[in-house]
Parts: C-alpha cells; sequence; structure tokens
C-alpha cells in the first residue's frame, strides 16, 4: 500500500477528496490536522497551510472547517470501527495507524480517581506522518565496539533532533548485522514510537531480529525482555524515571547492552541529573552519542566514556 | 366425489392455519439466534476487545442462518475499508438481510444497534450492547406469550375456516 494510500484511507470521504485534489508530496507531507469547527491544516515542507473547500493551500478565511461528522467518520476509519479496543491508547493520547503514521488526540479528558480514564469527545486529531530515516546511523554504529565487544549507549539531545530515529536506525543496523556481527535485540517500546506496531507488527524496519514489547512501561518490559527473550541489545527511548534507571543497571549487570535515549544538550547538563551523574562518574556507559545542531545542519558527535569526543560527523539524509 | 372435494378444503385451510402457526415459531427461532450471535458479539468486545471486523466475522461464524451471513457480509465489507460510516454500511446490509427474514418490529432494534456500534468507548459500548439485548429479550418474551395465543388461534381456525366453508358449499 502507498505512503498516499495509507493516509487518505483514515480521513473522512470528504477530507478525503480535498486531499486528492490538493495532491500535496507525500514525500515530505508531515502532517494533517483536524480540529472541530476549525480549519483544516497541513505541513508539507514549507510551514503548516490550511486547505480551502476547493483542495487548495489557502489562507485562514477561505479554509475547509472540519465538522463533528467528519471528525468521527475519521475516528471511526482510524480505529477501524473499533473505538473500544485502543481505550489505553486513547487513553496515552495517541494511536498508531497502518504505515507506523502517529495519531495524536486532544478534547476533553474524563478523569476516574485523579487520573486519566479516557479522552472523550474527541475534538482534535493531528495525524504525523512516519518517516524513517534508514541508514541515518550506519557511521555511528561503527564507533559503538571496542576490541569486538559492543558498548552501552546513550544517545543524548534536545528534544526534536532525532534521538528515537537515530536509535530506531540503530536497532536495524545491529539487528540485520550491518557493518558488525549480527545481534538479537530487544525493543521496549511504551509510546510505539520506535516499531510503530499496527496490531502487533511493527511498522518500521527494526530488522531482523528484533523482538519488540509494545506498548509496555519501560521499567517493566527491560526485565521481561531480559527474562524471556534473551536478548543481547536491549533498546529503550527516553529513560529518566528512577524505575528506569534501576532497570537499566539491572540489565547492565545481567551481561545485556543497553542502547537509551535521554534528553539533554550536552554531557554538562547530563551531569547535573542525579542518575545519569552518578552514570557518567561511574562510566556506566561505555559510548555517548550527542545530536548537535548547527546552523541548518544536524552532527552526530560519539563520545567515549570519560566524555572525549571519539568520532564527529553530520547526519546522513537516509535513504 | 363430493367427499374427496370437502376432504381438500378441509385440508387446505388447515394446512394454511398450520403454516402461520409454523411461521410464527420460525421468527422465534430467527430472533433466538440473533440472540445469540449478538450476545456472542458482545462477549469478544467485553472480554478480548476483539476489533469489530473480527469481532463480527466471529460471531457470524458461531451460528447458522441469515443474520450470521448478515454479520459476515458486514465483517467482510469494513476488513475492505470501503468508504462510508458504520452505520451506514449496517443499514445497506441490514436491509438486503431483512429481504429474506420474518423479523416484523424487531427490525427497529437492528437499526438501532448499527447506530450504536463502532465509536463508543469500552464501557458505553458494553452498555449499549446489554441494553439491545434486555430490549430484544422483552421482545422475544412478548413473541413468544403472542405465538402461544396466536399460534393457537390460527390453527383452530385453519380447521374450522376449512369445516365451515365446506358447510357453506354443500
Amino acid at each position: 500500500m502507498s505512503k498516499e494510500e495509507e493516509i487518505t484511507r483514515i480521513l473522512a470521504v470528504s477530507l478525503r477528496q480535498l486531499l486528492v485534489r490538493l495532491s500535496p508530496d507525500y514525500g515530505r507531507l508531515e502532517e494533517i490536522r483536524l480540529r472541530v469547527n476549525g480549519p483544516l491544516q497541513v505541513a508539507c515542507g514549507a510551514g503548516r497551510q490550511f486547505v480551502s473547500d476547493q483542495g487548495r493551500f489557502c489562507g485562514r478565511e477561505e479554509a475547509h472547517i472540519v465538522t463533528p461528522g467528519e471528525l468521527r467518520e475519521t475516528m471511526e476509519y482510524l480505529s477501524s470501527y473499533s473505538r473500544y479496543a485502543f481505550e489505553e491508547k486513547i487513553r496515552q493520547g495517541f494511536l498508531t495507524v497502518q504505515g507506523g503514521h502517529r495519531v495524536g488526540l486532544c478534547g476533553g479528558v474524563v478523569l476516574d480517581g485523579g487520573r486519566v480514564k479516557t479522552i472523550s469527545p474527541i475534538a482534535f486529531l493531528n495525524i504525523r506522518i512516519a518517516r524513517q530515516a534508514i541508514g541515518c546511523g550506519r557511521e555511528t554504529v561503527l564507533r559503538l565496539w571496542e576490541k569486538g565487544e559492543l558498548l552501552d549507549t546513550l544517545i543524548v539531545s534536545p528534544p526534536g533532533l532525532g534521538k528515537t530515529t537515530l536509535l530506531r536506525d540503530l536497532v536495524r543496523l545491529l539487528s540485520d548485522g550491518e557493518g558488525a556481527a549480527a545481534c538479537t535485540v530487544g525493543v521496549v517500546d511504551e509510546r510505539s514510537e520506535l516499531a510503530a506496531c499496527y496490531r502487533g507488527v511493527p511498522q518500521n524496519d527494526l530488522g531482523g531480529c528484533t523482538d519488540v514489547l509494545d506498548g509496555c512501561p519501560k521499567a517493566e518490559g527491560m526485565l521481561m525482555l531480559v527474562r524471556s527473550m534473551s536478548p543481547q541489545v536491549i533498546a529503550v527511548d527516553e529513560i529518566g524515571g528512577e524505575e528506569d534507571c534501576r532497570a537499566v543497571e539491572y540489565v547492565m549487570n545481567c551481561g545485556c547492552r543497553i542502547f537509551a535515549t535521554a534528553h539533554g544538550a550536552g554531557l554538562k547538563e547530563l551531569s547535573r541529573r542525579p542518575v545519569f551523574g552518578r552514570w557518567l562518574a561511574e562510566k556506566r556507559f561505555g559510548r555517548y552519542v550527542l545530536i548537535e545542531r548547527e546552523k541548518d545542519a544536524v552532527f552526530y558527535r560519539v563520545c567515549q566514556a570519560d566524555g572525549q569526543t571519539l568520532w564527529r560527523g553530520r547526519r546522513p539524509e537516509g535513504e | 366425489m363430493k367427499a374427496a372435494g370437502i376432504l381438500l378444503i378441509v385440508a387446505s385451510c388447515s394446512g394454511l392455519g398450520f403454516h402461520m402457526a409454523f411461521l410464527y415459531g420460525r421468527r422465534i427461532r430467527e430472533c433466538a439466534q440473533i440472540e445469540r450471535s449478538v450476545s456472542g458479539l458482545a462477549g469478544e468486545i467485553r472480554f478480548r476487545q476483539t476489533p469489530l471486523t473480527e469481532a463480527l466475522d466471529a460471531a457470524g461464524r458461531k451460528e447458522t442462518g441469515g443474520f450470521s451471513a448478515f454479520l459476515r457480509r458486514l465483517s467482510e465489507r469494513l476488513r475492505g475499508f470501503e468508504s462510508g460510516r458504520f452505520e451506514e454500511i449496517w443499514q445497506e446490509e441490514l436491509a438486503c438481510y431483512l429481504q429474506t427474514s420474518l423479523l416484523g418490529e424487531e427490525a427497529e432494534l437492528l437499526l438501532f444497534l448499527g447506530q450504536q456500534l463502532g465509536y463508543l468507548d469500552l464501557e458505553e459500548q458494553q452498555k449499549s450492547l446489554a441494553l439491545f439485548l434486555e430490549q430484544w429479550r422483552r421482545q422475544m418474551a412478548g413473541l413468544k406469550q403472542e405465538e402461544e395465543k396466536k399460534g393457537r388461534l390460527y390453527r383452530y381456525l385453519g380447521v374450522f375456516a376449512g369445516f365451515f366453508l365446506a358447510i357453506l358449499l354443500l
């Protein structure tokens, strides 16, 4: 199924027709935003733009206004006519659809005992188009080995620079054995961002030797993987909580290699955070990959356990 | 010759009466089948949270008859990601099913069920199915009472009408 089909089939018929008339460049399409009684918005390379009733980019005034019926119809398609089957995902505020595209949900939050029970009615949708950067970690992965041993690796960057994208590609490269020996990789994908599973099947390429625990809390998932799947490498996105850190230490002590990501502008900033500071001092991670923006370009910096730069290179575009 | 004619009239009128009573029974059996299918569907949703396409197919395969075929057809159309809201697809398929069904006013309840499936959360979905089943069972209880009364009435009416016609023609 083409990307165009994957995206149009989840939209209400009337919106589908507008998108067909608009015929955007699906390779550059980033997101489609629907708001009840609000204008239809599409982000496609040149920022967010409104779409008119004639299916053309236009100003705010002429924009097509999304009706409650269109949003409900879209929700029916998104949930394969089974909203009840996606309760947990809706509670978390997103759905993953075929092709790995993620749909953010907003609306009225229903609380139960102070915790979010569900979102109802859903009045705002943000369809984020999945884009993999296959091959972006090819140069990096070669630097994560030392004397034939793969090292524990932490990817660090501020939000929005592509930590998850790099981790995903590293998992694929390790799993497929590109540039080194193939490893069995276990992925704990709490927010379905790495594998983007649809009905349990990964929509993103994570390599041939990867097992995925989808929607599972990170700490619990890491322990489950160690006990049940005997992975050589465990990959997990955005660690930070105390429980996560305890699980990471457990995994390291079990002889598994850990590949993780964390928010941070650099190692100095990271060292100010309690657990990460200790890890840095104890040289727990053999490698740190820092993602840095310089003007319009993004660079990967691979550092050793002591913080010394081993290699720095511009991020490849990906295939 | 005359006796044979009288016998034929009585037999055909009685047959008609018995046939009418039989149709009532079939309608009740069809309703019972629908109840079992919808209970199955409710179970799939409640205990396994199976997506509707699969739940409809599973419920349709557990039973035989027109309604099961309707559920399987519906599942096939939904799997095809055909354009249209669930309610519309349900209505179209229901109209096809009702052409060969014996259902009367119960069809209204089925139409209402179609409006309640697919877009509700788990709790609401379970409640709406429970409500449907409750209303359906009430309808069936009424039908059974009616069948007891009317079934007997149709049978007697058929036999007596046969005799009456025979006497009239003598």
